[in-house]
């Protein structure tokens, strides 16, 4: 199925599988489905009874070349599924050749924004980490390297730790992993606290044109470097990595009492602030949306600033939760973008103007049709 | 597996299928599909698979001295005169010191550790092959050990391991590393790769084992 450049809308009912398409094209994006969760939920359930094969594949165009992204899913069956459950196997390719994640993600950008947003603002701290991780993912994949390493770290650490506590084993072999999470740990904390500073640049005003002068959106990375987050200074790396050997080293008996890891980037805090008051707590639902969505703008203009390209936006269902005003700013934001692909229960919360610009599509039972709006 | 379904299996099939399962990598739908496989095969293609495996058990040891497989210990590398029987390589596998062997660039010894650490799988260094490779290094002729664990974390963490505890023996180590991508397995470097890697490799005194990742 061949997108037209511009606004698409996406039109149909709850329940018709209007978000497929999006969440296609953010898979291509991320390889990752939008929501938080395993990828088990993107495929068809009685795929996931019977084992199988599922496929999501797509073509980019860009200024010069068209690039053919696709995502192969191998299932097992439900009952090899409960005696291991990651046995849906991706495998990802770029124009035919097998790729491996870090490199597949950020071919084709899409920035996705869901009604689920606002769990940027009042979900937990893993919710801002997931959004900032993939903010950086899409620009830098060196950074996804390090994610996935430094999460082997933590995951091998935290086993050590329970062993040492168990007596299985010395505390002296967890030096080398004390290191090596000082070493992952202090490049993520660095390039976190660089992408959040520019990400500010483009997140106030966004935020600013969606809500009015009023109260201003503050956005703060408290890493966690010893027993508390807090914001810090520009460090070298060499220096964040000291700071963390010697956290681990000093909070020695309590990570053993836990059996975790308590110090690293897995535990850091990206602080959302509306007019200084925390948003999580303070902010109204309301408030919270235009947040979440500033914060999405933000970050697609914090990848076409670091690739050079528009990214695609996705716009899964979101108008119908804000008021006219917002939805008018939203789709004057959209224009800057070279394609927009928009779902909607109904095409009214689309403004005149912007609905006859637009392509228009409208899905039943998984089914879609080309209409003319 | 499902209890109700196993009770309806003849006994033997059944019994097949357990023994498949217990296998690295196969769950129970390939365990199902290789037993059935087995039983229409004919009798004799099942008997040559059988009489291969009971071979590999009858006949195949733990070299004495380097802890290889083979057919007899020593094993013919640890009992070639012509190497050089100053230099130890440490490997995680058997594999590796054969992909070794095949740059022909190596003429020294060996010593398979048989794993690698890894806390997450509750493998620590006292269910490798150290012991023996301590008592090797007591009584032979040693001056250099090669760490050529594979370039990843669990690699680096036995390389580090090793390194610290060869450290008071005051024998040269160093760390077969440059040229090969982190992550990368030993056993699929290609030989020019390897070779280059075996040449330039680093003496850990002068680089941190865990700085080289
Ligand atoms: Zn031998």
């Amino acid at each position: 199925m061949e997108l037209s450049p511009g606004l698409t809308i996406i039109q149909g009912s709850n329940g018709q599988g209007k978000s497929n398409l999006l969440e296609a094209a953010f898979l291509l994006s991320v390889a990752k489905s939008p929501r938080a969760g395993v990828d088990r939920e993107l495929i068809r359930w009685d795929l996931l009874q019977t084992g199988g094969h599922a496929q999501v594949g797509g073509f980019a165009r860009q200024a010069d070349n068209t690039i053919h992204a696709q995502i192969d899913f191998e299932v097992a069956a439900q009952g090899d599924l409960q005696a291991a459950p990651n046995l849906v196997r991706k495998s990802l390719r770029v124009n035919g050749v097998v790729t491996p994640a870090a490199d597949f993600v950020g071919t084709i950008n899409v920035i996705a924004f869901a009604a689920e947003d606002i769990s940027l603002v009042v979900g937990a701290p893993g919710e801002r980490r997931r959004y900032l991780d993939i903010l950086i993912s899409q620009t830098d994949p060196a950074y996804l390297r390090t994610l996935q390493r430094y999460g082997r770290v933590v995951t091998q650490r935290n086993h050590l730790l329970r062993q040492v506590r168990e007596r299985r084993a010395s505390d002296e072999e967890l030096e080398f992993w004390d290191q090596r999470l000082a070493a992952e740990g202090a490049a993520i904390v660095d390039r976190r606290r660089r992408a959040v500073e520019r990400l500010l640049i483009y997140a106030v005003p966004a935020h600013q044109e969606l809500a009015g002068v009023g109260q201003p959106l503050g956005v703060e990375y408290l890493p966690k470097l010893d027993d508390q987050n807090r914001a810090i200074q520009p460090l070298p790396v060499r220096e964040l990595a000291d700071r963390l050997l010697k956290a681990m080293r000093s909070m020695r008996s309590r990570e053993l009492g836990q059996g975790v890891s308590v110090v690293g980037p897995h535990r850091d805090e990206l602080v959302i602030t509306l007019g200084g008051q925390p948003a999580g707590t303070f902010a109204s639902r309301g408030q919270a949306r235009t947040i979440a969505l500033a914060l999405r703008i933000a970050e697609a203009s914090f990848v076409e600033q670091a690739t050079g390209r528009k990214p695609v936006l996705a716009l899964d269902d979101v108008l119908s939760e804000l008021d006219e005003d917002r939805r008018n700013r939203v789709l004057e934001t959209s224009r800057r973008y070279d394609q927009t692909l928009l779902t909607t229960t109904d095409e009214e919360f689309v403004g005149e103007p912007f609905r006859r610009a637009a392509s228009h599509l409208s899905i039943s039972s998984g089914v879609v049709k080309r209409s003319n709006g | 597996m499902d209890g109700h379904r196993a009770a309806s299996l003849a006994p033997p099939v059944a019994r097949l299928i357990e023994a498949f399962r217990k296998l690295p990598g196969v769950g129970p739908k390939s365990a199902q599909r290789l037993a059935y496989h087995l039983i229409r095969m004919p009798r004799a293609e099942a008997e040559s698979l059988a009489e291969a495996i009971l071979a590999v058990k009858d006949r195949i040891v733990l070299c004495q001295v380097c802890q290889n497989i083979t057919e007899s210990t020593p094993c013919p590398i640890c009992s070639d005169q012509s190497r050089d029987r100053t230099r130890i390589c440490v490997v995680e596998e058997p594999l590796d010191s054969m992909a070794i062997e095949r740059t022909r660039s190596y003429d020294g010894l060996y010593h398979v550790l048989h794993g690698v650490i890894s806390p997450v799988n509750g493998i620590g260094a006292d269910d490798l092959k150290v012991r023996e490779l301590l008592e090797r290094l007591r009584d032979e002729s040693v001056t250099e050990v090669i760490l050529a664990t594979n370039p990843n974390l669990e690699g680096e963490a036995t390389a580090m391991y090793l390194q610290r505890l060869l450290k008071p023996l005051g024998i040269a180590v160093s760390r077969l590393a440059r040229g090969l991508s982190s992550g990368a397995d030993l056993e699929y470097a290609d030989e020019s790769t390897l070779a280059h890697a075996l040449q330039g490799r680093t003496r850990s005194a002068d680089q941190d084992a865990s700085q080289s990742l």
